[in-house]
């Protein structure tokens, strides 16, 4: 049976409040995800986590710590990256330059790139950076909440920016994964609804349903490989340990 | 003339007292919100009937324009002013096979959220 993921769940940890935080996974659980992602600021009390973690085993889901970096520079950026990779099971980039989105596509402790702005000249998804991005098994993330949220003008653009970072994503063959980017409870769909919303960008169904399951999934398997305690170098593993090997 | 196939979709809208008039009218308006007039007119949408007190509101259009209406229903925010969650819950060739569809998950779909 296929697993359905939501990398990018945005629920209200740093206010605290239980009831919606238990609301909006409750609802994650009905609508058919079997895994969410959960963006969880940097400074966060452990507890919390500990609590989210409690709340989505009581709903049989699968919960990933992920980190939403938006670095101003690439020094920042690998700053961050050295100190903070190893905590988290998923790091996305939001790239506010170009320097910054150039180095997040060729980076490979990197997961997720996205591009938060509708301005045109801020969306830096074009050839060279799918071709990084493509070599560093880099995935292009885009959030569903403003395709619901937006309105006119902007919906307009940001549709036809999808279109065209879609349309490259492809021909170099960069994953591309579909998150929700949901802050409460009526921006989140199910995961065939998402699917059907791709087809706004042009995102044939069967690829739309396999960047909501099976890239992320990808992904996320990687990366709990990585961070578990066999894990030596790229492609190195630690089969077996004791004294006869 | 070769026949028109059409799809049945059933939609789930997960608020409270919603006004069954008011939900089709948002459905149809977004429809024409996204892929215009001439989009809505490929989608023959229409508006058949609702199930469980309501809570299913079931819908058929074309099945070349599918996609069309289950990105327009899927982009639906709000209804009459207010916010809501809707969600398709099953699409089916045939009116039939849609409504036992719904009465086999009846337990699961009436869940109010």
């Amino acid at each position: 049976m296929r697993r359905f993921i939501d990398l990018n769940l945005n629920l209200a940890v740093e206010r605290g409040c239980e009831e919606e935080i238990e609301e909006m996974i409750g609802w994650a659980a009905e609508l058919g995800y079997s895994c969410i992602g959960v963006p969880i600021p940097i400074d966060l009390d452990p507890d919390v986590t500990q609590k989210i973690r409690r709340i989505c085993d009581r709903y049989n889901l699968d919960f990933i710590k992920r980190l939403n970096l938006a670095p101003r520079s690439v020094t920042d950026l690998l700053d961050a990256l050295r100190s903070l990779r190893r905590r988290y099971e998923v790091i996305a980039v939001s790239c506010l330059s170009k320097n910054v989105a150039r180095q997040a596509a060729k980076d490979r402790r990197i997961d997720l790139i996205n591009f938060p702005s509708t301005d045109p000249r801020k969306r830096f998804f074009d050839s060279a950076e799918a071709a990084l991005a493509s070599k560093a098994l880099t995935s292009l993330e885009i959030e569903m909440s403003p395709l619901i949220l937006l309105w006119g003008f902007s919906r307009i653009q940001l549709i036809s920016h999808l279109r065209r970072e879609t349309l490259i994503a492809k021909k170099y063959d960069v994953p591309i994964v579909i998150s929700s980017g949901a802050g409460d409870k009526y921006v989140m769909r199910s995961p065939r609804d998402y699917a059907s919303l791709a087809y706004l960008f042009d995102l044939d169904y069967s690829s739309a349903i396999k960047a909501i399951s099976e890239n992320p999934s990808k992904i996320i398997v990687r990366n709990r490989r990585k961070l578990s305690p066999d894990y030596v170098a790229p492609g190195v593993y630690i089969v077996k340990r004791g004294r006869d090997c | 003339m070769r026949r028109v196939r059409y799809r049945y979709v059933a939609v789930k809208i997960d608020d409270g007292e919603l006004d069954q008039r008011d939900a089709v009218m948002a459905v149809s308006r977004n429809l024409i919100r996204l892929f215009g007039e001439y989009g809505a007119s490929v989608a023959e949408l229409t508006y058949i009937g609702s199930e469980l007190n309501n809570r299913i509101l079931i819908f058929r259009c074309t099945h070349v324009a599918l996609e069309m209406v289950r990105a327009s229903i899927a982009s639906l925010r709000e209804i009459n002013r207010r916010r809501c969650s809707t969600r398709i819950v099953y699409v089916s060739g045939t009116l039939k096979a849609l409504r036992r569809r719904i009465s086999q998950s009846r337990d699961e779909l009436a869940v109010q959220r």
